[in-house]
């Protein structure tokens, strides 16, 4: 019977927790977002289009939660938006080398339970996930998903 | 005064539905049902008119002999319909306006409380809570008949209607 080592079974594991944490951690932000935006946008006009609900999420919705705004939005006009934020607030107190790279993303999966929540009270579905090349600046993607 | 409040999902079902208790009911439930084509045409509408028009609140959707109805809809697409006793004339914008801001603010609430699943129906399980807001909006019609009339009696419009501060007929 090939022997497994337990150094690999240990890592196995530690892999599966990662991605259960990281989901749990998605599902929590999401009904949060849900809940947020209700109270964000009660006083505000009725939105125009997707683009207007994007820009909403980049300025009040990150000015509210993070106290800035997302500093880049790149879109490519079919469903696809790139938030970028240089300095954001849950990774600033993290060392800025490479160390804590691939821990990053247990930091980022709330945020994008956050943002898919607060679009899905809003009507539209999308997917939403984070990527950190160099800390503390991170992207997320969103892709919205055509019904 | 209102005599139906709905807060309908934006799946057009609805997440909670309360009439006063008359013999029928149903009446109510179906002008609520025939208001949500007048809310979709509205709000398509103004989409393609005035970019100012960006309002919440939609204002009377469509008047009958006995009623009228009022909506309101949020920017996730929850609509609140009102439908409002007619004999009551001069139930001003600014107030049907209010009622729609306490029922957006309580609907605020539900969402945010953890223990609440979106797009489940909305329960109040604080029946004394459910008949101090009942008694609040029966006082909002009352008072305005009152000011109006002067002291005198004022008409019951449901066999269940109760005032505070005027003799019944």
């Amino acid at each position: 019977m090939p022997r497994v080592s337990s150094r690999s079974v240990d890592k196995l594991v530690h892999l599966q927790e990662n991605g259960r944490c990281i989901t749990k951690l998605e599902n929590m932000g999401f009904r949060v977002g849900q809940g947020l935006i209700e109270r964000f946008t009660k006083d505000t006009a009725r939105f125009k289009d997707e683009l207007d609900i994007m820009k909403f999420i980049c300025k009040d919705f990150w000015t509210t939660v993070f106290k800035k705004q997302i500093d880049n939005l790149r879109t490519n006009h079919q469903g696809i938006y790139v938030l970028q934020d240089n300095k954001f607030r849950l990774l600033t107190q993290m060392s800025a080398g490479k160390q804590y790279l691939e821990h990053a993303s247990k930091y980022l999966a709330f945020t994008c339970g956050l943002i898919r929540g607060g679009l899905s009270n809003l009507g539209i579905k999308s997917i939403v996930t984070a990527e950190v090349s160099s800390m503390p600046a991170c992207k997320f993607q969103v892709m919205i998903q055509k019904l | 005064m209102a005599v139906c409040v709905a807060v309908i999902a934006k799946e057009n079902y609805p997440l909670y539905i309360r009439s006063i208790p008359t013999e029928n009911e149903l009446k109510f439930h179906y002008m609520v049902h025939t208001s949500l084509d007048v809310v979709d045409e509205k709000i398509s509408a103004m989409g393609k008119a005035l970019v100012d028009q960006r309002e919440l609140y939609l204002g009377l959707l469509y008047p009958t002999e006995d009623y009228k109805v009022y909506g309101y809809v949020t920017n996730s697409k929850v609509k609140f319909v009102m439908v409002v006793d007619s004999s009551n004339t001069a139930l001003r914008d600014n107030e049907i306006r209010s009622m729609f801001r306490k029922l957006h603010n309580s609907y605020t609430d539900v969402m945010c409380n953890p223990f609440y699943n979106p797009g489940d129906r909305i329960q109040s399980r604080h029946e004394g809570a459910r008949k101090a807001w009942w008694q609040e909006l029966l006082e909002l019609g009352a008072l305005k008949r009152l000011r109006r009339e002067g002291q005198k009696t004022c008409r019951p419009a449901t066999l269940l209607h109760q005032c505070r501060g005027c003799t019944p007929q």
